[in-house]
């Protein structure tokens, strides 16, 4: 029998997008912007970062909750375009150089990772997380020590004045948003970056199809139950490792297109918070650890920039101070995510007690989802 | 006679898979790098310095007035002793020289940038008298680059001033001496 759609469960399964939303709703009014210009940056936006929000789904779908360790490909994506910039390959060409040489970083290190989250099953997001300092002093030795002195430099325009290093911000003169400006598109006032919507486009349609694929089936199957996966044959370790190297990959790129946007690069702090950004980005969409889809990142992005444009602004006009609205922003986004987190143990917890009073005899009064998905969800967290 | 058995039937189909695995894998990785070669080659971009100075042992001669452009690109207007930069793109370029005095009839010609270099020096008199090599290696003699932390302003922070109610100030802040910014 269907059940009935109640506007409570409705509410209270998208708790934190109805947040969201009243916050940016009630701070647009006070931020006093143009709703135009507003809408010309959410369009950039939504072109710059939803790359790297994409890059979040397949561990989500291999129950691996979010990938923070995403950020060992944004390095590798900077590293590629150290080089592209070190060379001077220019415009978009100079973007695929950058990928070409990110890539293959980025699959090495996502399958390191990958074999490390498989050996910290059940903590993964906080292990990737760790992880994620470790690599960035490892980053910081290659690109501070190495490069210049045992990997080659060529432009002296990128090298420390000591004569090895890489210089704390890199100018991206040589590739500054060709991507953006490659296929130009204006409809009433709005500048559209049709080239960054169209490689979207391209991911997107490679997300639905690989989750039809044998591949992207077992990933659900690992995700849902890891022990009845095994038993149905299915490489499970391997399978996860795949969901982190694909999900590595995907964030090099995206970091790349972000960076092309931005025009440079602060070398040693550019990628830290990409994790972090991305994953508020999905939890704002209405994601969770245990499920993401590819809507949850556009709404995601959508709103999570719409609070950082106008958020600040309301905040300097508000108590006239730039600084306060820098902090409104900060702590929203973190706020976010501990809710979203705390929300999903809440909502995980509730569901198995129902479960488990419905298989007593009990009625199952809380129950939001089907035990099958309970279940799911309790081996996606790693149990 | 012997019976051939479909273990090494399996075995040899196994080899086989594995072999045409391992050529295709290679065959990939070789165009991957192939590709990343030729990305290399068509899209690396020089600064190539145009250059309308004469020789002052007479052999060629500046122009008065010429107009200068690169693959079909924006035109630069060059007076005698002018020097200006082009950015391109690749190794072979074509290049267009008018003379808006007409002086002369417009001369159009190809160059060839060495992979190798950033910066390049091409002096139209030179090139357009026929003479070799028109095109050089430009080496900038510089000064070492200035370090990160002596690229940072180093006006010390001044706090400003807290103010009482009648615009004086009520509290002088210290301001940083030099020697608390050098300790930085």
């Amino acid at each position: 029998m269907k059940k009935p759609i109640l506007l409570r469960t409705i509410f209270a399964d998208n708790l934190v997008v109805v947040i969201f939303l009243v916050i940016t709703a009630a701070a647009v009014p006070v931020s006093g912007l143009p709703l135009l210009s507003i809408a010309q940056e959410i369009v950039t936006r939504i072109g710059r970062n939803a790359f790297l929000v994409f890059s979040l789904i397949l561990p989500i779908m291999a129950g691996m909750g979010i990938n923070f360790g995403m950020v060992l490909g944004a390095m590798a994506g900077q590293i590629g375009l150290i080089f592209a910039v070190d060379w001077n390959i220019v415009g978009v060409p100079g973007l695929i150089f950058a990928s070409m040489i990110g890539v293959p970083i980025a699959a090495l290190l996502g399958w390191m990772a990958g074999e490390v989250l498989n050996r910290a099953r059940g903590r993964e997001m906080v292990t990737g997380f760790i992880l994620a300092f470790l690599m960035d002093g490892v980053y910081q030795f290659v690109v501070l020590y190495l490069m210049g002195f045992i990997i080659p430099l060529h432009s002296i325009t990128i090298k420390l004045s000591r004569g090895y290093g890489v210089r704390n911000t890199l100018n991206l003169d040589a590739v500054r948003q060709t991507l953006d400006r490659l296929i130009p598109l204006k409809i009433g006032g709005l500048t559209f970056p049709i080239a960054n919507y169209l490689v979207m486009a391209v991911l997107c349609i490679f997300i639905v199809w690989f989750r039809k694929t044998k591949l992207g089936q077992d990933m659900r199957a690992v995700g849902q139950n890891q022990v009845v996966s095994h038993a149905a044959g299915i490489p499970v370790e391997r399978t996860r490792i795949l969901a982190i190297v694909i999900s590595t990959i995907f964030a090099c790129i995206g970091q790349i297109i972000f960076l092309q946007n931005m025009g440079n690069m602060a070398t040693y702090n550019a990628h830290k918070q990409t994790g972090f950004f991305a994953a508020a980005a999905i939890l704002v969409g209405g994601a969770s650890i245990a499920k993401a889809t590819i809507p949850n990142v556009f709404v995601g992005v959508v709103l999570l920039h719409l609070m950082y444009i106008v958020v600040p602004r309301a905040g300097t006009n508000l108590f006239g101070s730039a600084m306060i609205g820098e902090f409104f922003r900060d702590a929203f986004s973190y706020g976010v995510i501990a809710l979203a987190l705390v929300l999903h143990a809440w909502r995980k917890r509730a569901n198995a007690d129902s479960a488990r009073s419905g298989l007593r005899g009990g009625a199952a009064g809380n129950r939001t989802e089907p035990p099958a998905t309970i279940a799911a969800a309790d081996a996606g967290a790693g149990k | 006679m012997k019976v051939p058995t479909q273990k090494p039937k399996a075995a040899q189909m196994q080899a086989q898979t594995k072999t045409r695995r391992i050529l295709l894998r290679l065959a990939l990785l070789v165009v991957y790098v192939a590709l990343a070669v030729a990305l290399f080659i068509f899209n690396r971009g020089h600064t190539v310095l145009v250059d309308n100075k004469g020789d002052p042992a007479g052999t060629f001669q500046a122009f008065e007035l010429m107009k200068v452009s690169i693959d079909g690109g924006k035109g630069m207007e060059f007076f005698k002793g002018d020097r200006d930069k082009f950015t391109v793109v690749g190794q072979r370029h074509r290049i267009r020289i008018e003379f808006p005095d007409g002086s002369k009839p417009a001369f159009e010609g190809r160059f060839i940038v060495p992979l190798g270099g950033d910066l390049f020096l091409l002096s139209v008199p030179k090139m357009v008298a026929g003479l070799e090599p028109f095109i050089e290696p430009f080496v900038v003699a510089r000064s070492p680059l200035p370090s990160e932390e002596d690229a940072l302003p180093l006006v010390p922070d001044v706090p400003e001033p807290i103010l009482g109610p009648d615009g004086k100030p009520i509290l002088a802040l210290p301001t940083a001496t030099p020697a608390d910014t050098a300790g930085k």
